[in-house]
């Protein structure tokens, strides 16, 4: 099942007379044939943009973080993925003081692929903003759903797009506690080690 | 409602410096009352006596003050929780107080960083929430600013209070100075240490390292 799956995104030429797919593990295998076991982990990173609540000043659209990943990953059927993003933007302040904010999200991600190479997920995140104003820590919990392109044998492309609901918590800027919700979109990349 | 300057710390040693802080903050109306709280060994900070030890150094240093209170409260809360969780369980504990944080010039600066270390891996950042909801008064060390008042307020902070040299403090002493004279010449008692207190490090063999 795993492989016969993945055999609507095969690319490449494959030799041999039965029918045969490409995968990300890097080598052409015939279809129904089980894997030839590697280790399924990965190095990665992402870049994410987002518009909602945890975003520049509060609230607002732009560029989340850049984060590198790190994971497991059989593509067909799931995946978990580590990931720990940084960004940096300023914030200003009532009397337009311009503070250098620096983000961190520490993430974990869970899949399931449902249809072919198409996947939902489940994510956490404990996210940190640090500046003079005072370090600030909340938690964002998502769902989501996503798709992966395979662009060489081991590296493949994703995108996944989702939303996080950003828990309570208090931002010293804006003088506030701040809830809410953020539409996400991550595009990233995954290069297999084994 | 009474109003209480709660001066933490690890007193590691308590010196002189610690007792006019605190009186002077007394005089100049800034609390009713002080109370001094040693922290427990702390996750952020290499301390070099024990608690008991930094415990029966303030007993000693005590000079009968009736407005002058010490209280092995932090200590006994076991775990270093940082002052912000300490300072909201007091005022669960204490509703008919106000509570005021007294703190150096040096502290200050550190606020808004500050975390309870027990929370979600030392992640939990309470300096801005301590900052918010807890009073502050400041006395002023050597070779740190005051702090800026204006932008606190602007900060939408609570109230701070400056104790400085125009209200009659200047801090001149630190126990890290003193730990460094001891481990010099253990035979003079240090400028600022009280000699009750020096008796008590020289016979319980104290800062050695």
């Amino acid at each position: 099942m795993f492989w016969g799956v993945t055999a609507s995104f095969a690319q490449g030429a494959v030799s041999g007379s039965s029918p045969a797919v490409m995968s990300p593990f890097g080598q052409a295998v015939p279809a129904g044939s089980g894997l030839n076991t590697r280790l399924p982990l990965f190095l990665g990173g992402s870049f994410g943009l987002g518009s909602g609540a945890g975003v520049g000043d509060g609230h607002g659209v732009g560029v989340c973080q850049i984060k590198p990943t790190l994971g497991a990953w059989m593509p067909g059927l799931a995946f978990a993925r580590l990931g720990y993003g940084f960004s940096s933007y300023e914030e200003r302040d009532g009397e337009n003081k311009k503070t250098e904010v620096e983000t961190s999200d520490f993430s974990i991600d869970l899949g399931v692929h449902l249809l072919s190479e198409f996947y939902v997920m489940g994510s956490y995140s404990r996210v940190s903003a640090l500046s003079e104003n005072g370090d600030i820590a909340w938690n964002e919990w998502g769902v989501g759903f996503g798709t992966f392109w395979i662009v060489f044998t081991r590296t493949f492309l994703t995108l996944d797009i989702g939303y996080r609901w950003v828990r309570e918590h208090y931002d010293p800027f804006i003088d506030k506690d701040v809830s809410g919700g953020r539409l996400q979109m991550n595009l990233g990349f995954a290069v297999f080690v084994y | 409602m009474k109003n209480v300057a709660v001066l933490g710390g690890a007193f590691d040693p308590v010196h002189k410096d610690h007792m006019r802080v605190a009186r002077t903050c007394l005089d100049r109306g800034f609390c009713d009352e002080v109370w001094f709280m040693p922290s427990p060994d702390r996750w952020d900070k290499q301390l070099n006596a024990s608690p008991e030890d930094r415990f029966a150094m303030l007993e000693l240093a005590f000079s009968g003050d009736k407005r002058l209170f010490l209280s092995d409260l932090e200590i006994e809360q076991g775990d270093y929780r940082g002052s912000y969780v300490f300072l909201m369980n007091l005022k669960e504990k204490f509703p008919e107080i106000n509570f005021r944080l007294l703190t150096g010039a040096d502290t200050y600066e550190g606020i808004p960083h500050w975390r309870d270390p027990l929370n979600f891996y030392g992640t939990n950042y309470n300096g801005h929430l301590l900052l918010r909801d807890i009073e502050l008064i400041v006395f002023a060390r050597n070779g740190y600013p005051q702090p800026d008042m204006e932008q606190h307020k602007r900060n939408g902070y609570a109230q701070l209070y400056w104790l400085g040299p125009e209200q009659g403090f200047n801090g001149v002493y630190s126990s890290t100075a003193i730990r460094r004279s001891l481990l010099l010449n253990r035979n003079v008692c240090p400028q600022g240490l009280e000699p009750s207190v020096y008796d008590y490090i020289i016979k319980h063999d104290l800062y050695r390292e």
